[in-house]
């Protein structure tokens, strides 16, 4: 078993309002095989001996499906190895001696709660202004009912891999939230389920994001080398044709 | 209608359109430059007839002009909103994985354009054709001329050179660009569009840089100017 030690340089900020500021700690023999939110764990486990504040860190899952984790480490958000959430990385992708520097995703319209903690619910208020279907309500519909073509069902499933974790937008040199928004309107905009409200989902999910406070996209495609899932920029383009005639379509 | 126009998605593809309006007209300025080598009478009378167009070339030009105004408003706000949504900078700086140097450029190499436009304008279209500009050994050449004797000054040339770069600078991400902003996306053309981005961003850096470099060759090596028709 290979034990490293590892300095870690983290952004501490006791709330939304107070001033944040880095704090060095030591990571000291650490498992390679332990997560790096197990490496955390031990961290805080010394602090709370110590009597000191913890590092706030969310987490959830633990296995990279619930979208609740997430950091920027030494500048990459969710760490150095590519398709994977801050709890699937492993303390084997780092050397003994290593110094880690850990930020939270810094966006305006995602406000740090604590440390590493930020608000995402701006994420969840632009899912709700149009990320849903009209359904009968009564008796379940019969399975199979509706036909869907093997290629929009993939493409569906392939866009709803998003789990919001909101890499995208903190890899993104405008902190834009197209890649996560673009998932989703792919997702239920690619099944006939989502057609009745295809042309206003797509205009007031951006307006709900340009009202957050995101960016716009400068197609520079930071966001989808980020995402833990590989969601690609294409479903950004496809959300820039559905705004386009959308736009000209409405009153 | 109007408030979807003016929202981020709407107004980035705004920027497209006017950008590639712009690019358009690039393309079409580039092919009349050419005439220059062609001699003083082919490029004189190509001016000639594009100015005997008259209302026509007015409502050209005052549709580049709003393309131009457009297109730079539209993308000043867009910075400023840019920039205002990332809240404080990173300690480590996020790593520049598909970032390149064009697309980070944009502002800047832009701003280098607007300049130039400015420059270009006062130069050429506001400054008539005179005796005190236009005469090469004694004789008179009009526009030719006065392109000539302008190119002869290196610092003109030089910065003129520089300009013409960061216009390809901008259009090697700005073509391939506009097919995203506008929806296009496939698996076979994206890459080949990509590719062809370049080659129109390389055409016009070198095609307009070709001018002075050719003024400062036939000067140099004393060329004759060529006026047969
Ligand atoms: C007036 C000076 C100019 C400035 C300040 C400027 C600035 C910019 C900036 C910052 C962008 C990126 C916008 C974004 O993605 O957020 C952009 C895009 C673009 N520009 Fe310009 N630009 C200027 C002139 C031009 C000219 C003269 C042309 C054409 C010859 C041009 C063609 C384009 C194109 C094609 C795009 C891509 C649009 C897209 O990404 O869809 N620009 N410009
Ligand atoms: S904790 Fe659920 S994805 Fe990381």
């Amino acid at each position: 078993m290979k034990k490293i030690t590892v300095k870690l340089v983290v952004w501490r900020q006791n709330g939304p309002d107070e001033k944040g500021f880095f704090k060095t700690y030591f990571a000291e023999n650490i498992d390679t095989d332990a997560s790096f939110l197990e490496m955390l764990d031990v961290v805080n486990e010394g602090l709370v001996k110590n009597g000191s504040e913890p590092i706030a860190f969310a987490h959830d899952c633990r296995e990279g499906i619930c979208g609740t984790c997430g950091a920027v480490v030494n500048g990459e958000a969710h760490g150095p190895r590519e398709k994977l959430t801050l709890c699937q990385l492993h303390m084997r992708s780092f050397s003994n001696g290593d110094t880690i520097v850990l930020e939270p995703f810094r966006a305006r319209a995602l406000p740090i709660v604590k440390d590493l903690v930020v608000d995402r619910s701006a994420l969840d208020r632009i899912v709700q202004a149009g990320g849903y279907i009209s359904v009968r309500t009564g008796s379940a519909p019969d399975a199979n009912a509706i036909p869907v073509p093997k290629k929009d069902a993939d493409q569906a499933f392939d866009a709803a891999q998003c789990i919001g974790c909101a890499a995208c937008v903190a890899a993104c040199p405008n902190a834009s939230a197209m890649l996560m928004m673009s998932a989703k309107v792919s997702h239920l905009s690619s099944l006939p389920q989502g057609q009745p409200e295809s042309k206003q989902r797509v205009l007031d999910m951006v307006s709900q994001m340009v009202k957050e406070g995101f960016g716009g996209c400068s197609n520079e495609y930071q966001c989808e080398v980020a995402c833990p899932k590989g969601i690609s920029v294409k479903y950004i383009a496809q959300l820039n044709r559905q705004y386009l005639l959308s736009a000209i379509k409405s009153e | 209608m109007k408030k979807f126009i003016l929202s981020l998605v709407g107004i980035k593809q705004l920027v497209a359109l006017s950008g590639l309006a712009m690019v358009g007209f690039l393309i079409a300025h580039l092919l009349g430059n050419f005439l220059i080598f062609s001699g003083p009478i082919a490029i004189n009378n190509y001016a000639y007839k594009l100015h005997s167009l008259g209302p026509v070339l007015w409502v050209a030009r005052i549709g580049l002009l709003a393309m131009f105004l457009l297109h730079f408003s539209l993308v000043i706000y867009l910075v400023i909103v840019n920039k205002r949504a990332r809240n404080g900078s990173y300690a480590v700086p996020i790593h520049k994985k598909t970032r390149s140097i064009f697309t980070q450029t944009m502002r800047y190499s832009g701003l280098l354009i607007f300049i130039y436009i400015i420059v270009h304008l006062l130069d050429f279209t506001f400054t008539p054709h005179t005796v005190d500009n236009s005469v090469i050994d004694g004789v008179y050449y009009g526009l030719y001329g006065h392109v000539y004797n302008y190119f002869l000054n290196p610092i003109r040339s030089i910065f003129y050179i520089v300009t013409m770069f960061a216009i390809g600078f901008h259009l090697v991400h700005g073509v391939q660009s506009v097919l995203q902003t506008f929806g296009f996306y496939h698996k076979l053309y994206t890459p080949i569009i990509v590719k062809s981005s370049w080659i129109i961003a390389v055409i016009v850096a070198l095609g307009f840089s070709s001018i002075p470099v050719y003024v400062c060759l036939h000067n140099y090596l004393g060329w004759e100017i060529y006026v047969a028709t």
